[in-house]
């Protein structure tokens, strides 16, 4: 099943560099040995203007199975991210990235990108993944913008911008 | 209705890209206007030339140094008014401006090119895109006009056409039988000196010569007797010794020795004479095997061939280096190349550090400095010597292009075009253009098209696959990059990935950083015999698979086989064996000299002319 992911990643990597979203960044990750890994991709999403997430671009790492896109890729917050549905590890919860609910093959990388965006300023308060995040969502909405917005200042667009395109 | 109003109606709204605004693309768009065709784009990234007026009549003396296409499109519109012609003055491999989405604006795409790499790339474009296009060519007397649709007829890539003539290293190095063979030799002895060093390109004797069987007898002779000269040299002037240069190329190292002899030489071109014509000879002649069966050159120096009025008895032969139509003396010879040493070498040192001059053969110091030096090869190999004018068009690849055969060219091509639009594909006709009537009396030849190649790498549907025999330990991904994919297969902007890793190994985005892979052989970055690698052009859409093979006689070249769809054991198709027939034909023909057996060429190839 290799040579489907395959193709359909190597067509991912075209469509995504012919057109994509203002302000995100998606490409193949580097091996050791200089080649770029196809099944590992290093992304970021910008936080979407007049939210509390604006500023920042935050890093998320996509890793694919031999059978993508039958199943979805894992999609993780590299370092984890302050948010209600990301769990410690840094992995997102979304429904588009369940197997077993919203997930289709025909799913895009840059359709998941802008999914993920869009969660992050409407969490999901149905499926909490971390304690602290969704606990002062919950209970201090003051706070939690507070601690949004030293996430999107510690993760300034710009300076994460260079780290990754160099 | 008649047939004017008919054709009003049908080119109405039909929109045409003629690629190419040369020798054919001129005609053919002064037809296109009075057909009536009404809205055109026309692309070419040449301007115009002196030696173009003769047949581009678009063109006029005060155009020249202009665009090709800016000139043609306002000349034609002066012919019709009412004409919506628009142009680029730019190359079509600019990927930017001229992607699949531009062709798709077009009912059909026209070439005429001049090229086969451009031709490649804008067949798989229209392919890609779904255009129609027509392909044509002329070359001397003989033309053809093709029609390309997807998945009806065959594709500009379909048939293989003959490599451009390359001749073996050790008969360029070591062996020359032909004056082609020293013109050769000789512009890669100006890249040696002045411009890019190429490996292949190398001009000292070659020791690997498989018909030297005592190359290692005549290596220790080199090293012995240049070791005396060598330390001559090395305490008068300091150079690098020819015994070192020979040792390690022995040994298959690259070495571009010539080029720092020459620079630590301060260019003088006496030295330089005397080590390619007569050192670099005598060092020949230690090779004995290569000259039991043939005359052994004769080395020269620059004093005794300055000094004797050599050639002076044969009225045939000039000592006035301006004049280009007789063949120098050898003394002339000599003064051009000293003359020719100085003022390259003049304008060397005059470029930015980094930059190198490049041959051309309407450079008047490169031209000159090639024929004297092909003249003074071919002396010591007692081969006949020719006129600048001669060597020019062999060295410049010169086809003699006919005003009227590519009028011919232009007028069936909206023929066809015609019959396309119209949507009249079962009326379509591949056209052959011959050199003389055929027993039928037919100039104009057509043909029913050909059917697609089940196999073609560029237009099939399922099996896109090419095999590629390298030496892994040898080639670098760069290597591969540049002349395997760029050279040979006319890929533009390639990604490739192993098949088995899914890793990408070559990048066609300018924002990753692959210097450090790329330099590395295949062996290195463990991509072994048999490796699956999926090409996939950015530009062009096209994909293939090309597979790797492990071969330890090449050395940085590689043997392309594309599958012929023969299976095995069965007898080659009798198109096959007459291909491979003319094959050989060709390879033992210099490309320069072609004519001999055009008509039945001109069948089977597109032609690689205007």
């Amino acid at each position: 099943m290799a040579g489907i992911a395959q193709s359909r990643l190597a067509e991912e990597r075209k469509s995504w560099r012919k057109d994509h979203p203002f302000g995100f960044i998606a490409k193949p990750s580097k091996n050791p040995d200089g080649s770029l890994n196809l099944f590992n991709w290093e992304c970021a999403i910008p936080g979407k203007k007049d939210t509390i997430w604006e500023g920042g671009l935050y890093k998320i790492r996509m890793v694919f199975k031999d059978d993508f896109p039958s199943t979805p890729p894992k999609c993780k917050f590299e370092p984890p991210l302050f948010h209600p549905n990301v769990y410690p590890s840094g992995t997102v919860c979304l429904s588009l990235l369940d197997e077993n609910k919203d997930w289709k093959p025909s799913i895009s990388i840059k359709h998941l990108l802008v999914g993920i965006q869009d969660l992050l300023n409407n969490p999901n308060p149905e499926d909490p993944a971390q304690a602290e995040a969704y606990q002062i969502y919950c209970q201090n909405r003051t706070e939690y913008e507070k601690r949004v917005r030293r996430e999107a200042a510690k993760y300034n667009a710009e300076l994460i911008q260079r780290q990754m395109l160099g | 209705m008649g047939i004017r109003n008919r054709l009003e109606t049908l080119l109405e709204d039909k929109r045409v890209l003629v690629v190419g605004a040369g020798g054919i693309g001129c005609e053919l768009l002064k037809n296109l206007v009075l057909t009536g065709f009404k809205k055109i784009h026309v692309v070419d990234l040449d301007t115009i030339d002196v030696s173009n007026l003769n047949r581009q009549f678009l063109f006029r003396r005060e155009h020249v140094n202009k665009s090709k296409a800016e000139v043609a499109s306002a000349a034609v519109q002066k012919l019709q008014p009412n004409v919506n012609i628009t142009f680029d003055h730019d190359s079509i491999f600019n990927g930017d401006k001229f992607g699949i989405s531009f062709f798709k604006e077009f009912n059909l795409v026209m070439n005429a090119l001049d090229n086969r790499s451009a031709r490649n790339h804008v067949n798989r474009l229209c392919l890609s895109a779904g255009v129609p296009l027509i392909e044509s060519g002329s070359a001397g007397y003989i033309g053809q006009v093709s029609v390309i649709i997807k998945g009806q007829t065959q594709c500009y890539e379909c048939t293989s056409k003959p490599a451009p003539k390359t001749y073996p290293g050790c008969t360029i190095r070591n062996t020359p039988s032909e004056h082609i063979h020293c013109t050769v030799w000789s512009k890669h002895c100006f890249n040696q000196l002045f411009g890019e060093v190429a490996i292949d390109d190398d001009v000292s004797p070659d020791l690997n010569d498989p018909e030297n069987k005592t190359a290692e007898e005549a290596t220790e002779t080199m090293m012995n007797g240049n070791g005396h000269t060598a330390m001559e040299e090395g305490n008068t002037n300091g150079f690098h010794t020819n015994g070192v240069a020979a040792e390690e190329s022995n040994k298959n190292t690259v070495v571009p020795s010539t080029r720092k002899w020459a620079e630590e030489s301060g260019y003088n071109a006496k030295l330089i004479f005397d080590k390619l014509f007569h050192d670099d000879i005598e060092y020949l002649l230690t090779m004995k095997d290569l000259w039991k069966s043939r005359k052994p050159p004769t080395p020269i120096t620059f004093a005794n061939v300055t000094d004797e009025a050599q050639g002076g008895g044969s009225t045939e032969m000039t000592d006035d280096v301006n004049d280009i139509m007789k063949q120098w003396t050898l003394k002339a010879c000599a003064r051009v190349f000293v003359e020719s040493v100085d003022a390259l070498k003049t304008r060397k040192s005059g470029l930015p550090e980094g930059q190198l001059l490049s041959w051309d053969k309407d450079d008047d110091d490169a031209m000159r400095f090639v024929a004297a030096v092909a003249n003074l090869r071919a002396h010591i190999f007692s081969i006949p010597g020719k006129s600048l004018f001669e060597i020019k068009s062999m060295a410049g690849n010169i086809i003699p292009a006919i005003a009227t055969t590519n009028a011919i060219v232009a007028g069936m091509v909206v023929v066809e075009a015609i019959k396309v639009l119209r949507g009249r594909k079962d009326l379509i006709r591949t056209v052959y253009i011959n050199r003389q009537p055929n027993p039928r009396g037919q100039l104009l030849m057509d043909d029913d098209p050909y059917p697609p190649r089940k196999e073609c790498f560029v237009c099939s549907s399922d099996k896109r696959e090419v095999f590629v025999k390298v030496n892994l330990n040898v080639m670098t991904l760069k290597m591969f990059k540049d002349k395997v994919l760029t050279g040979h297969f006319s890929v533009q902007s390639p990604d490739v990935l192993v098949a088995t890793t899914g890793n990408i190994i070559i990048s066609s985005d300018p924002d990753d950083d692959f210097s450090e892979l790329e330099n590395r052989t295949f062996q290195e970055n463990n991509i072994a015999d048999g490796a699956v690698l999926e090409v996939d052009d950015y530009l062009q859409d096209l994909k293939f698979s090309a597979v790797l093979f492990h071969d330890e006689n090449q050395k940085d070249s590689f043997v392309v086989e594309q599958d012929t769809g023969a299976k095995p054991g069965e007898s080659p198709t009798e198109e096959e064996a007459s291909e491979a027939k003319r094959k050989r034909k060709s390879e033992g023909e210099p490309s320069a000299s072609e004519g001999h057996d055009e008509e039945s060429q001109a069948k089977r190839m597109r032609i690689a002319a205007e």
